[in-house]
Protein backbone atom coordinates (compact mmCIF):
# COMPACT_ATOMS: atom_id res chain seq x y z
CA UNK A 1 0.00 0.00 0.00
CA UNK A 2 1.70 3.15 -1.20
CA UNK A 3 0.43 6.26 0.51
CA UNK A 4 0.92 9.24 -1.76
CA UNK A 5 -0.45 12.78 -1.32
CA UNK A 6 -3.36 11.62 0.80
CA UNK A 7 -4.39 8.64 -1.35
CA UNK A 8 -3.73 4.94 -0.73
CA UNK A 9 -2.51 3.14 -3.84
CA UNK A 10 -2.83 -0.68 -3.56
CA UNK A 11 0.40 -2.55 -4.30
CA UNK A 12 -1.00 -5.08 -6.76
CA UNK A 13 -2.69 -2.47 -8.94
CA UNK A 14 -1.12 -1.42 -12.24
CA UNK A 15 0.23 2.13 -11.97
CA UNK A 16 -1.81 3.03 -15.06
CA UNK A 17 -5.03 2.17 -13.23
CA UNK A 18 -3.95 3.33 -9.76
CA UNK A 19 -3.23 6.95 -10.74
CA UNK A 20 -6.90 7.72 -11.62
CA UNK A 21 -7.68 7.09 -7.96
CA UNK A 22 -6.49 10.67 -7.47
CA UNK A 23 -9.19 13.29 -7.85
CA UNK A 24 -8.29 15.13 -11.02
CA UNK A 25 -6.42 12.33 -12.81
CA UNK A 26 -8.20 10.24 -15.43
CA UNK A 27 -7.06 7.65 -17.96
CA UNK A 28 -5.37 10.12 -20.27
CA UNK A 29 -3.41 12.04 -17.66
CA UNK A 30 -2.37 8.74 -16.08
CA UNK A 31 -0.80 7.66 -19.38
CA UNK A 32 0.88 11.04 -19.75
CA UNK A 33 2.37 10.66 -16.28
CA UNK A 34 3.66 7.18 -17.18
CA UNK A 35 5.16 8.51 -20.39
CA UNK A 36 6.90 11.40 -18.63
CA UNK A 37 8.44 9.10 -16.04
CA UNK A 38 9.19 6.26 -18.52
CA UNK A 39 7.18 3.70 -16.59
CA UNK A 40 6.04 0.72 -18.66
CA UNK A 41 2.31 0.02 -18.85
CA UNK A 42 2.40 -3.30 -17.02
CA UNK A 43 4.28 -1.85 -14.02
CA UNK A 44 2.60 -2.43 -10.67
CA UNK A 45 2.79 -0.06 -7.71
CA UNK A 46 4.95 -2.60 -5.89
CA UNK A 47 7.46 -2.59 -8.80
CA UNK A 48 8.17 1.14 -8.52
CA UNK A 49 11.62 1.98 -7.18
CA UNK A 50 12.28 4.67 -4.52
CA UNK A 51 13.56 7.28 -6.98
CA UNK A 52 10.59 6.60 -9.24
CA UNK A 53 8.16 7.09 -6.36
CA UNK A 54 9.87 10.37 -5.49
CA UNK A 55 9.68 11.53 -9.12
CA UNK A 56 6.01 10.54 -9.19
CA UNK A 57 5.16 12.47 -6.05
CA UNK A 58 7.06 15.55 -7.31
CA UNK A 59 5.19 15.41 -10.60
CA UNK A 60 1.83 14.95 -8.92
CA UNK A 61 2.39 17.76 -6.45
CA UNK A 62 3.01 20.09 -9.41
CA UNK A 63 -0.35 19.14 -10.91
CA UNK A 64 -3.66 20.55 -9.73
CA UNK A 65 -5.35 17.55 -8.06
CA UNK A 66 -7.30 16.60 -4.94
CA UNK A 67 -8.07 19.49 -2.58
CA UNK A 68 -6.50 22.19 -4.82
CA UNK A 69 -8.74 21.18 -7.68
CA UNK A 70 -11.79 20.95 -5.48
CA UNK A 71 -11.09 24.47 -4.19
CA UNK A 72 -10.80 25.78 -7.72
CA UNK A 73 -14.09 24.24 -8.80
CA UNK A 74 -15.84 25.56 -5.71
CA UNK A 75 -14.33 29.01 -6.25
CA UNK A 76 -15.59 29.07 -9.85
CA UNK A 77 -19.13 28.27 -8.81
CA UNK A 78 -19.05 30.65 -5.84
CA UNK A 79 -17.96 33.37 -8.23
CA UNK A 80 -21.21 32.92 -10.15
CA UNK A 81 -23.15 33.10 -6.91
CA UNK A 82 -21.42 36.19 -5.66
CA UNK A 83 -22.01 38.14 -8.87
CA UNK A 84 -25.68 37.04 -8.78
CA UNK A 85 -25.72 35.43 -12.21
CA UNK A 86 -28.28 33.00 -13.61
CA UNK A 87 -25.70 30.21 -13.45
CA UNK A 88 -25.15 30.86 -9.75
CA UNK A 89 -28.87 30.86 -9.01
CA UNK A 90 -29.32 27.54 -10.78
CA UNK A 91 -26.46 25.96 -8.85
CA UNK A 92 -27.98 27.18 -5.62
CA UNK A 93 -31.43 25.81 -6.51
CA UNK A 94 -29.98 22.48 -7.61
CA UNK A 95 -31.41 22.76 -11.12
CA UNK A 96 -29.85 22.39 -14.62
CA UNK A 97 -27.46 25.22 -15.34
CA UNK A 98 -26.91 24.99 -19.08
CA UNK A 99 -30.37 25.67 -20.39
CA UNK A 100 -31.77 22.14 -20.27
CA UNK A 101 -35.49 21.44 -20.05
CA UNK A 102 -36.90 20.97 -16.58
CA UNK A 103 -40.43 19.91 -17.50
CA UNK A 104 -39.15 16.34 -17.41
CA UNK A 105 -35.72 14.83 -16.95
CA UNK A 106 -33.66 17.04 -14.71
CA UNK A 107 -32.82 14.19 -12.40
CA UNK A 108 -29.04 14.40 -12.44
CA UNK A 109 -29.08 18.14 -11.85
CA UNK A 110 -31.53 17.82 -9.00
CA UNK A 111 -29.35 15.13 -7.43
CA UNK A 112 -25.93 16.65 -7.95
CA UNK A 113 -26.03 20.34 -8.67
CA UNK A 114 -26.09 21.96 -5.28
CA UNK A 115 -23.17 20.11 -3.75
CA UNK A 116 -20.39 22.65 -4.27
CA UNK A 117 -22.41 25.34 -2.54
CA UNK A 118 -23.60 23.14 0.32
CA UNK A 119 -20.03 22.32 1.25
CA UNK A 120 -19.18 26.00 1.00
CA UNK A 121 -21.95 26.79 3.46
CA UNK A 122 -20.83 23.96 5.71
CA UNK A 123 -17.29 25.23 5.72
CA UNK A 124 -18.17 28.68 6.86
CA UNK A 125 -20.93 27.55 9.18
CA UNK A 126 -18.91 28.46 12.25
CA UNK A 127 -18.13 31.95 10.98
CA UNK A 128 -19.38 35.04 12.88
CA UNK A 129 -21.85 35.89 10.13
CA UNK A 130 -24.25 33.08 10.95
CA UNK A 131 -23.87 33.30 14.75
CA UNK A 132 -24.93 36.95 15.02
CA UNK A 133 -28.69 37.10 14.20
CA UNK A 134 -29.95 39.52 11.57
CA UNK A 135 -31.43 42.80 12.95
CA UNK A 136 -34.05 43.05 10.14
CA UNK A 137 -37.67 42.17 10.73
CA UNK A 138 -38.91 39.02 8.96
CA UNK A 139 -40.74 41.26 6.40
CA UNK A 140 -37.55 43.26 5.70
CA UNK A 141 -35.28 40.22 5.49
CA UNK A 142 -37.65 38.68 2.95
CA UNK A 143 -37.38 41.69 0.64
CA UNK A 144 -33.69 42.21 1.30
CA UNK A 145 -32.92 38.68 0.16
CA UNK A 146 -30.70 38.80 -2.89
CA UNK A 147 -31.78 35.45 -4.31
CA UNK A 148 -35.01 33.55 -4.70
CA UNK B 1 -36.47 -26.24 -14.00
CA UNK B 2 -33.63 -27.53 -11.93
CA UNK B 3 -31.80 -24.32 -12.74
CA UNK B 4 -34.49 -22.20 -11.15
CA UNK B 5 -34.49 -24.34 -8.05
CA UNK B 6 -30.74 -24.15 -7.82
CA UNK B 7 -30.90 -20.38 -7.98
CA UNK B 8 -33.25 -20.14 -5.00
CA UNK B 9 -31.68 -18.80 -1.83
CA UNK B 10 -32.22 -21.62 0.67
CA UNK B 11 -30.24 -24.03 -1.45
CA UNK B 12 -27.57 -21.45 -2.24
CA UNK B 13 -26.77 -21.08 1.40
CA UNK B 14 -26.19 -24.74 2.07
CA UNK B 15 -22.69 -26.09 2.30
CA UNK B 16 -23.29 -28.74 -0.34
CA UNK B 17 -21.21 -28.84 -3.53
CA UNK B 18 -22.85 -28.03 -6.83
CA UNK B 19 -23.18 -31.69 -7.84
CA UNK B 20 -24.76 -32.57 -4.49
CA UNK B 21 -27.23 -29.73 -4.85
CA UNK B 22 -28.08 -30.79 -8.37
CA UNK B 23 -28.69 -34.32 -7.20
CA UNK B 24 -30.90 -33.03 -4.40
CA UNK B 25 -33.31 -31.26 -6.77
CA UNK B 26 -33.56 -34.01 -9.38
CA UNK B 27 -37.06 -35.58 -9.27
CA UNK B 28 -37.29 -39.27 -8.43
CA UNK B 29 -38.22 -40.30 -11.98
CA UNK B 30 -34.86 -39.09 -13.29
CA UNK B 31 -32.81 -40.23 -10.34
CA UNK B 32 -32.10 -43.67 -11.78
CA UNK B 33 -30.84 -42.43 -15.15
CA UNK B 34 -27.25 -43.56 -15.51
CA UNK B 35 -24.94 -41.36 -17.58
CA UNK B 36 -21.74 -42.52 -19.21
CA UNK B 37 -19.72 -40.43 -16.77
CA UNK B 38 -21.30 -42.30 -13.85
CA UNK B 39 -20.08 -45.57 -15.31
CA UNK B 40 -16.58 -44.21 -15.77
CA UNK B 41 -16.56 -42.73 -12.28
CA UNK B 42 -17.75 -46.01 -10.78
CA UNK B 43 -14.75 -47.71 -12.35
CA UNK B 44 -12.32 -45.08 -11.11
CA UNK B 45 -13.85 -44.72 -7.65
CA UNK B 46 -11.35 -47.02 -5.96
CA UNK B 47 -8.46 -44.77 -7.05
CA UNK B 48 -10.27 -41.48 -6.57
CA UNK B 49 -9.84 -39.68 -3.24
CA UNK B 50 -12.90 -38.39 -1.35
CA UNK B 51 -14.20 -35.23 -3.02
CA UNK B 52 -13.68 -32.06 -1.04
CA UNK B 53 -17.02 -30.50 -0.13
CA UNK B 54 -16.27 -26.90 0.75
CA UNK B 55 -18.67 -24.13 1.62
CA UNK B 56 -19.49 -22.43 -1.66
CA UNK B 57 -18.90 -18.80 -0.86
CA UNK B 58 -19.95 -16.24 -3.44
CA UNK B 59 -16.80 -14.21 -3.01
CA UNK B 60 -13.70 -14.73 -5.09
CA UNK B 61 -11.40 -17.37 -3.62
CA UNK B 62 -7.72 -16.87 -4.32
CA UNK B 63 -6.08 -19.98 -5.79
CA UNK B 64 -3.29 -21.27 -3.57
CA UNK B 65 -0.09 -22.72 -5.00
CA UNK B 66 -1.14 -26.22 -3.82
CA UNK B 67 -4.21 -26.16 -6.05
CA UNK B 68 -2.12 -26.16 -9.20
CA UNK B 69 0.44 -28.62 -7.96
CA UNK B 70 -0.94 -31.78 -9.50
CA UNK B 71 1.82 -33.32 -11.63
CA UNK B 72 1.23 -33.81 -15.39
CA UNK B 73 0.73 -30.78 -17.55
CA UNK B 74 2.00 -27.31 -16.78
CA UNK B 75 -1.36 -25.65 -17.41
CA UNK B 76 -3.55 -25.27 -14.32
CA UNK B 77 -7.12 -24.38 -13.48
CA UNK B 78 -9.76 -24.51 -16.12
CA UNK B 79 -7.42 -25.63 -18.89
CA UNK B 80 -6.20 -28.71 -17.03
CA UNK B 81 -7.23 -31.90 -18.79
CA UNK B 82 -9.55 -34.19 -16.87
CA UNK B 83 -7.78 -37.50 -16.14
CA UNK B 84 -10.98 -39.46 -16.70
CA UNK B 85 -11.38 -38.41 -20.30
CA UNK B 86 -7.87 -37.63 -21.51
CA UNK B 87 -5.44 -40.48 -21.32
CA UNK B 88 -1.80 -39.48 -21.27
CA UNK B 89 -0.34 -39.65 -24.75
CA UNK B 90 1.92 -42.50 -25.68
CA UNK B 91 5.39 -41.18 -26.56
CA UNK B 92 6.13 -42.25 -30.11
CA UNK B 93 9.54 -43.50 -31.15
CA UNK B 94 10.86 -41.11 -33.76
CA UNK B 95 14.23 -40.67 -35.35
CA UNK B 96 16.23 -37.58 -34.64
CA UNK B 97 16.10 -34.45 -36.77
CA UNK B 98 19.75 -34.15 -37.69
CA UNK B 99 21.52 -32.50 -40.63
CA UNK B 100 21.91 -36.00 -42.08
CA UNK B 101 18.23 -36.87 -41.79
CA UNK B 102 16.72 -33.57 -42.95
CA UNK B 103 16.95 -34.46 -46.63
CA UNK B 104 14.66 -34.98 -49.61
CA UNK B 105 14.41 -38.73 -48.94
CA UNK B 106 12.94 -38.03 -45.52
CA UNK B 107 10.23 -35.59 -46.63
CA UNK B 108 7.03 -36.69 -44.96
CA UNK B 109 8.74 -38.26 -41.98
CA UNK B 110 8.19 -36.90 -38.53
CA UNK B 111 11.51 -36.47 -36.75
CA UNK B 112 11.99 -35.45 -33.15
CA UNK B 113 14.41 -32.87 -31.82
CA UNK B 114 17.72 -34.48 -30.90
CA UNK B 115 18.38 -35.07 -27.22
CA UNK B 116 21.48 -32.87 -27.41
CA UNK B 117 19.39 -29.98 -28.70
CA UNK B 118 16.27 -30.27 -26.51
CA UNK B 119 17.83 -28.68 -23.37
CA UNK B 120 18.87 -25.68 -25.47
CA UNK B 121 15.40 -25.42 -27.05
CA UNK B 122 13.76 -25.56 -23.65
CA UNK B 123 15.58 -22.45 -22.46
CA UNK B 124 12.82 -20.53 -24.19
CA UNK B 125 9.14 -21.45 -24.34
CA UNK B 126 7.89 -22.94 -27.61
CA UNK B 127 5.55 -20.77 -29.70
CA UNK B 128 2.18 -20.85 -27.93
CA UNK B 129 -0.03 -22.86 -30.27
CA UNK B 130 2.80 -25.24 -31.14
CA UNK B 131 3.46 -25.87 -27.48
CA UNK B 132 -0.17 -26.95 -27.05
CA UNK B 133 0.43 -29.55 -29.76
CA UNK B 134 3.65 -30.68 -28.10
CA UNK B 135 1.81 -31.07 -24.77
CA UNK B 136 -0.68 -33.38 -26.39
CA UNK B 137 1.62 -35.30 -28.70
CA UNK B 138 4.87 -36.31 -27.11
CA UNK B 139 7.75 -36.10 -27.89
CA UNK B 140 8.12 -32.69 -29.56
CA UNK B 141 8.57 -33.63 -33.19
CA UNK B 142 7.96 -31.94 -36.51
CA UNK B 143 7.52 -33.28 -40.00
CA UNK B 144 10.24 -32.76 -42.60
CA UNK B 145 8.67 -30.73 -45.39
CA UNK B 146 9.86 -29.66 -48.80
CA UNK B 147 10.10 -26.12 -47.51
CA UNK B 148 12.27 -27.42 -44.65
CA UNK B 149 14.71 -29.00 -47.07
CA UNK B 150 14.94 -25.90 -49.28
CA UNK B 151 15.36 -23.55 -46.31
CA UNK B 152 18.06 -25.72 -44.78
CA UNK B 153 19.89 -25.73 -48.10
CA UNK B 154 19.91 -21.93 -48.01
CA UNK B 155 21.10 -22.00 -44.41
CA UNK B 156 23.94 -24.36 -45.30
CA UNK B 157 25.04 -21.96 -48.02
CA UNK B 158 24.91 -19.17 -45.44
CA UNK B 159 27.62 -20.95 -43.50
CA UNK B 160 30.21 -19.36 -45.79
CA UNK B 161 28.57 -16.06 -46.61
CA UNK B 162 27.90 -12.86 -44.65
CA UNK B 163 24.51 -12.55 -43.01
CA UNK B 164 23.63 -9.36 -44.91
CA UNK B 165 23.15 -11.61 -47.95
CA UNK B 166 21.06 -14.15 -46.04
CA UNK B 167 18.12 -12.29 -44.58
CA UNK B 168 14.96 -14.30 -44.92
CA UNK B 169 11.42 -13.74 -43.66
CA UNK B 170 9.02 -16.70 -43.58
CA UNK B 171 5.54 -15.69 -44.64
CA UNK B 172 2.31 -17.57 -45.17
CA UNK B 173 -1.23 -17.86 -43.92
CA UNK B 174 -2.10 -18.46 -40.29
CA UNK B 175 -1.19 -21.94 -39.12
CA UNK B 176 0.86 -22.80 -42.19
CA UNK B 177 3.98 -23.79 -40.23
CA UNK B 178 6.23 -20.71 -40.13
CA UNK B 179 7.15 -21.00 -36.45
CA UNK B 180 7.61 -24.75 -36.84
CA UNK B 181 9.94 -24.22 -39.77
CA UNK B 182 11.92 -21.70 -37.75
CA UNK B 183 12.18 -24.19 -34.88
CA UNK B 184 13.53 -26.81 -37.25
CA UNK B 185 16.13 -24.36 -38.54
CA UNK B 186 17.15 -23.53 -34.99
CA UNK B 187 17.49 -27.22 -34.16
CA UNK B 188 19.51 -27.82 -37.33
CA UNK B 189 21.93 -25.01 -36.56
CA UNK B 190 22.31 -26.10 -32.94
CA UNK B 191 23.18 -29.62 -34.08
CA UNK B 192 25.63 -28.17 -36.61
CA UNK B 193 27.41 -26.19 -33.88
CA UNK B 194 26.38 -22.68 -34.86
CA UNK B 195 25.84 -19.83 -32.39
CA UNK B 196 22.07 -19.54 -32.22
CA UNK B 197 20.13 -16.55 -30.92
CA UNK B 198 16.46 -17.59 -30.91
CA UNK B 199 13.76 -15.11 -29.98
CA UNK B 200 10.45 -17.00 -29.76
CA UNK B 201 8.19 -13.98 -29.14
CA UNK B 202 9.52 -10.66 -30.34
CA UNK B 203 6.19 -9.04 -29.49
CA UNK B 204 7.01 -9.25 -25.77
CA UNK B 205 9.91 -6.87 -26.44
CA UNK B 206 7.56 -4.20 -27.80
CA UNK B 207 4.38 -4.54 -25.79
CA UNK B 208 5.46 -2.49 -22.79
CA UNK B 209 5.85 -5.50 -20.50
CA UNK B 210 9.45 -4.76 -19.51
CA UNK B 211 10.79 -1.74 -17.67
CA UNK B 212 12.49 0.87 -19.83
CA UNK B 213 14.77 3.80 -19.05
CA UNK B 214 15.81 6.73 -21.16
CA UNK B 215 19.46 7.04 -22.02
CA UNK B 216 20.61 10.57 -21.17
CA UNK B 217 21.08 12.98 -24.08
CA UNK B 218 19.65 10.60 -26.66
CA UNK B 219 16.21 9.61 -27.92
CA UNK B 220 16.96 5.95 -27.13
CA UNK B 221 15.72 3.76 -24.34
CA UNK B 222 17.17 0.65 -22.78
CA UNK B 223 15.31 -2.32 -21.33
CA UNK B 224 17.71 -3.63 -18.66
CA UNK B 225 15.75 -6.65 -17.45
CA UNK B 226 14.90 -7.80 -20.96
CA UNK B 227 18.51 -7.51 -22.08
CA UNK B 228 19.64 -9.41 -19.00
CA UNK B 229 17.14 -12.21 -19.68
CA UNK B 230 18.26 -12.43 -23.30
CA UNK B 231 21.92 -12.54 -22.33
CA UNK B 232 21.19 -15.36 -19.88
CA UNK B 233 19.24 -17.27 -22.49
CA UNK B 234 22.00 -16.96 -25.11
CA UNK B 235 24.55 -18.14 -22.60
CA UNK B 236 22.53 -21.20 -21.59
CA UNK B 237 21.81 -22.18 -25.17
CA UNK B 238 25.34 -21.76 -26.51
CA UNK B 239 27.44 -22.57 -23.45
CA UNK B 240 29.88 -24.99 -25.02
CA UNK B 241 30.40 -22.99 -28.20
CA UNK B 242 30.91 -19.63 -26.51
CA UNK B 243 33.43 -20.82 -23.96
CA UNK B 244 35.83 -21.44 -26.85
CA UNK B 245 35.63 -17.94 -28.30
CA UNK B 246 37.56 -15.13 -26.62
CA UNK B 247 37.20 -11.39 -26.88
CA UNK B 248 39.60 -9.71 -29.27
CA UNK B 249 39.95 -6.44 -27.35
CA UNK B 250 39.47 -4.68 -24.02
CA UNK B 251 36.14 -3.10 -23.36
CA UNK B 252 34.12 -1.31 -20.72
CA UNK B 253 30.66 -2.76 -20.20
CA UNK B 254 28.65 -0.70 -17.75
CA UNK B 255 30.83 -0.44 -14.65
CA UNK B 256 32.82 -3.58 -15.45
CA UNK B 257 36.09 -3.88 -17.27
CA UNK B 258 36.52 -6.74 -19.72
CA UNK B 259 40.03 -7.82 -20.55
CA UNK B 260 41.07 -8.96 -23.97
CA UNK B 261 40.95 -12.76 -24.12
CA UNK B 262 38.07 -13.40 -21.71
CA UNK B 263 35.71 -16.07 -22.99
CA UNK B 264 32.37 -14.89 -24.32
CA UNK B 265 30.44 -16.94 -21.76
CA UNK B 266 32.25 -15.06 -18.98
CA UNK B 267 31.28 -11.82 -20.74
CA UNK B 268 27.64 -12.88 -20.81
CA UNK B 269 27.80 -13.78 -17.11
CA UNK B 270 28.45 -10.11 -16.38
CA UNK B 271 25.23 -9.23 -18.15
CA UNK B 272 23.26 -11.83 -16.25
CA UNK B 273 24.44 -10.57 -12.88
CA UNK B 274 24.20 -6.84 -13.59
CA UNK B 275 21.12 -5.98 -15.62
CA UNK B 276 22.21 -2.39 -16.14
CA UNK B 277 25.37 -3.57 -17.89
CA UNK B 278 23.47 -6.09 -20.03
CA UNK B 279 22.81 -3.72 -22.95
CA UNK B 280 26.52 -2.97 -23.29
CA UNK B 281 27.29 -6.68 -22.88
CA UNK B 282 24.83 -7.50 -25.66
CA UNK B 283 26.32 -4.91 -28.03
CA UNK B 284 29.89 -5.99 -27.36
CA UNK B 285 28.92 -9.64 -27.70
CA UNK B 286 27.25 -9.10 -31.07
CA UNK B 287 30.27 -7.14 -32.28
CA UNK B 288 32.61 -9.94 -31.24
CA UNK B 289 30.68 -12.79 -32.83
CA UNK B 290 30.13 -10.85 -36.03
CA UNK B 291 33.85 -10.21 -36.40
CA UNK B 292 34.94 -13.84 -36.06
CA UNK B 293 34.80 -16.26 -38.98
CA UNK B 294 35.15 -19.68 -37.37
CA UNK B 295 31.62 -20.20 -36.10
CA UNK B 296 28.58 -19.00 -38.08
CA UNK B 297 25.69 -17.30 -36.28
CA UNK B 298 21.97 -17.71 -36.71
CA UNK B 299 19.57 -15.04 -35.48
CA UNK B 300 16.07 -16.54 -35.51
CA UNK B 301 13.24 -14.18 -34.64
CA UNK B 302 9.63 -15.30 -34.42
CA UNK B 303 6.91 -12.63 -34.63
CA UNK B 304 9.34 -10.48 -36.58
CA UNK B 305 6.46 -8.24 -37.66
CA UNK B 306 6.62 -6.52 -34.27
CA UNK B 307 9.97 -5.05 -35.34
CA UNK B 308 8.24 -3.18 -38.16
CA UNK B 309 5.47 -1.34 -36.40
CA UNK B 310 5.30 1.21 -33.54
CA UNK B 311 5.79 -0.28 -30.09
CA UNK B 312 3.49 0.22 -27.13
CA UNK B 313 6.14 2.14 -25.26
CA UNK B 314 5.69 5.89 -24.94
CA UNK B 315 8.30 8.61 -25.26
CA UNK B 316 8.36 11.43 -22.76
CA UNK B 317 6.20 13.41 -25.19
CA UNK B 318 3.54 10.70 -24.97
CA UNK B 319 4.20 9.48 -28.51
CA UNK B 320 4.59 5.81 -29.43
CA UNK B 321 8.19 4.72 -29.76
CA UNK B 322 9.43 2.93 -32.84
CA UNK B 323 11.52 -0.23 -32.36
CA UNK B 324 14.61 1.71 -33.46
CA UNK B 325 14.32 3.86 -30.34
CA UNK B 326 14.75 0.82 -28.10
CA UNK B 327 18.43 -0.02 -28.04
CA UNK B 328 18.07 -3.78 -27.91
CA UNK B 329 15.55 -3.83 -30.75
CA UNK B 330 17.73 -1.49 -32.77
CA UNK B 331 20.65 -3.84 -32.32
CA UNK B 332 18.62 -6.65 -33.83
CA UNK B 333 17.11 -4.39 -36.49
CA UNK B 334 20.61 -3.58 -37.67
CA UNK B 335 21.25 -7.26 -38.36
CA UNK B 336 17.78 -7.86 -39.81
CA UNK B 337 18.10 -4.92 -42.19
CA UNK B 338 21.71 -5.69 -43.13
CA UNK B 339 23.28 -2.57 -41.66
CA UNK B 340 25.40 -4.84 -39.48
CA UNK B 341 26.43 -8.26 -40.60
CA UNK B 342 27.94 -11.45 -39.27
CA UNK B 343 30.95 -12.57 -41.28
CA UNK B 344 29.26 -15.94 -41.62
CA UNK B 345 25.64 -16.50 -40.73
CA UNK B 346 22.00 -15.85 -41.43
CA UNK B 347 19.10 -13.85 -40.06
CA UNK B 348 15.74 -15.59 -40.36
CA UNK B 349 12.45 -14.15 -39.19
CA UNK B 350 8.94 -15.56 -39.15
CA UNK B 351 5.83 -13.43 -39.25
CA UNK B 352 3.00 -14.26 -36.91
CA UNK B 353 -0.74 -13.87 -37.36
CA UNK B 354 -1.46 -14.63 -33.74
CA UNK B 355 -2.30 -11.10 -32.64
CA UNK B 356 -3.99 -8.79 -35.13
CA UNK B 357 -2.62 -5.79 -33.25
CA UNK B 358 0.95 -6.90 -34.04
CA UNK B 359 0.53 -7.06 -37.81
CA UNK B 360 2.87 -4.87 -39.78
CA UNK B 361 1.47 -3.50 -43.00
CA UNK B 362 4.85 -2.00 -43.89
CA UNK B 363 6.53 -5.40 -43.75
CA UNK B 364 3.77 -7.07 -45.76
CA UNK B 365 4.01 -4.43 -48.46
CA UNK B 366 7.82 -4.52 -48.54
CA UNK B 367 7.84 -8.31 -48.91
CA UNK B 368 5.20 -8.20 -51.61
CA UNK B 369 2.73 -10.21 -49.56
CA UNK B 370 0.17 -7.42 -49.56
CA UNK B 371 -0.70 -4.66 -51.97
CA UNK B 372 -1.97 -1.30 -50.86
CA UNK B 373 -3.11 1.74 -52.72
CA UNK B 374 -0.12 3.86 -53.85
CA UNK B 375 -1.77 6.81 -52.13
CA UNK B 376 -1.54 5.14 -48.77
CA UNK B 377 1.22 6.64 -46.66
CA UNK B 378 3.44 4.03 -45.10
CA UNK B 379 5.62 4.93 -42.15
CA UNK B 380 8.72 6.57 -43.51
CA UNK B 381 10.73 5.75 -40.41
CA UNK B 382 10.03 2.02 -40.55
CA UNK B 383 10.10 1.41 -44.31
CA UNK B 384 13.89 1.83 -44.70
CA UNK B 385 14.51 -1.09 -42.31
CA UNK B 386 12.74 -3.51 -44.65
CA UNK B 387 15.15 -3.15 -47.58
CA UNK B 388 16.63 -6.33 -48.96
CA UNK B 389 14.54 -8.89 -47.10
CA UNK B 390 13.69 -12.05 -49.04
CA UNK B 391 10.29 -13.56 -48.48
CA UNK B 392 9.94 -17.35 -48.34
CA UNK B 393 6.35 -18.49 -48.47
CA UNK B 394 5.44 -21.49 -46.37
CA UNK B 395 2.70 -23.46 -48.16
CA UNK B 396 0.12 -25.86 -46.74
CA UNK B 397 0.87 -29.56 -46.40
CA UNK B 398 1.28 -31.68 -49.50
CA UNK B 399 -0.44 -35.05 -49.54
CA UNK B 400 2.78 -36.83 -48.63
CA UNK B 401 3.60 -34.55 -45.69
CA UNK B 402 0.07 -34.75 -44.35
CA UNK B 403 0.15 -38.54 -44.55
CA UNK B 404 3.35 -38.67 -42.53
CA UNK B 405 1.88 -36.36 -39.89
CA UNK B 406 -1.33 -38.39 -39.87
CA UNK B 407 0.56 -41.63 -39.20
CA UNK B 408 2.41 -39.92 -36.39
CA UNK B 409 -0.81 -38.69 -34.81
CA UNK B 410 -2.25 -42.18 -35.04
CA UNK B 411 0.76 -43.69 -33.29
CA UNK B 412 0.55 -40.97 -30.64
CA UNK B 413 -3.07 -41.97 -30.00
CA UNK B 414 -4.64 -38.57 -30.36
CA UNK B 415 -7.57 -40.09 -32.21
CA UNK B 416 -9.01 -43.56 -31.90
CA UNK B 417 -10.69 -44.06 -35.27
CA UNK B 418 -9.07 -46.47 -37.69
CA UNK B 419 -6.40 -44.76 -39.78
CA UNK B 420 -8.14 -45.35 -43.10
CA UNK B 421 -7.69 -43.52 -46.41
CA UNK B 422 -11.21 -41.99 -46.41
CA UNK B 423 -10.72 -40.76 -42.84
CA UNK B 424 -7.39 -39.20 -43.77
CA UNK B 425 -8.88 -37.58 -46.87
CA UNK B 426 -11.73 -36.21 -44.80
CA UNK B 427 -9.34 -34.48 -42.42
CA UNK B 428 -6.99 -33.34 -45.16
CA UNK B 429 -9.63 -31.83 -47.38
CA UNK B 430 -11.69 -30.15 -44.67
CA UNK B 431 -8.56 -28.48 -43.28
CA UNK B 432 -7.34 -27.65 -46.81
CA UNK B 433 -3.91 -28.93 -45.81
CA UNK B 434 -3.40 -26.13 -43.29
CA UNK B 435 -1.14 -27.73 -40.64
CA UNK B 436 -2.81 -26.16 -37.60
CA UNK B 437 -6.30 -26.94 -38.85
CA UNK B 438 -5.21 -30.45 -39.74
CA UNK B 439 -4.02 -30.96 -36.17
CA UNK B 440 -7.27 -29.69 -34.63
CA UNK B 441 -9.23 -31.81 -37.10
CA UNK B 442 -7.39 -34.94 -35.99
CA UNK B 443 -7.12 -34.13 -32.30
CA UNK B 444 -10.51 -32.60 -31.63
CA UNK B 445 -12.56 -34.04 -34.43
CA UNK B 446 -13.59 -30.57 -35.61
Amino acid sequence: MLHLLGVNLPDQKLVQYALPLFYGIGQKTALKVLATLSIHKTCKIADLSEPQVNQLSTLLSDMKIESDLRKQIRANIMHHRSIGSYVGRRHAMGLPVRGQNTKNNAKTARRLNGRWLKSEKREYSSSTRSIIPSTDSPFESFFNRKWF
Amino acid sequence: MAHRILASTPLLRTSLSLTARARAVVPAQYANYVTASAVVMAGGKAKKAAPKIKAQSNSFRKKKASDDDKGESGSGGATRLNDKYYKPSVPVKVEEFLPSTATKEHVGQVLGFPTTVVPALEQTPYPTLLSEQFELVKPAALVVRESTVSLLEKVDQAMKTPSSQNRIVLTGEAGSGKSALLLQTVSHCLSAGWIVIYVPKASTWMNSSFAYNKVANTTSFIQPLLASNLVGQIQNVNKSVLSKINTSEDAMVGRHEVQKGTSLSALLEIGVKDQFASQDVMEFFMKEISSQKDIPTLVAVDEVNSFFRPTQYLSQDNKELDPEHLKLSKLFLNYISGKSSFKHGAVIGATSDTLLANKSEVLDVALGVKEVSPYKRLSETILPWTQGLTSVEVPSYTREEAKGVFDYYKKANIFFDAASEPFFLNKFITSNGNPRKFFTACAKGI
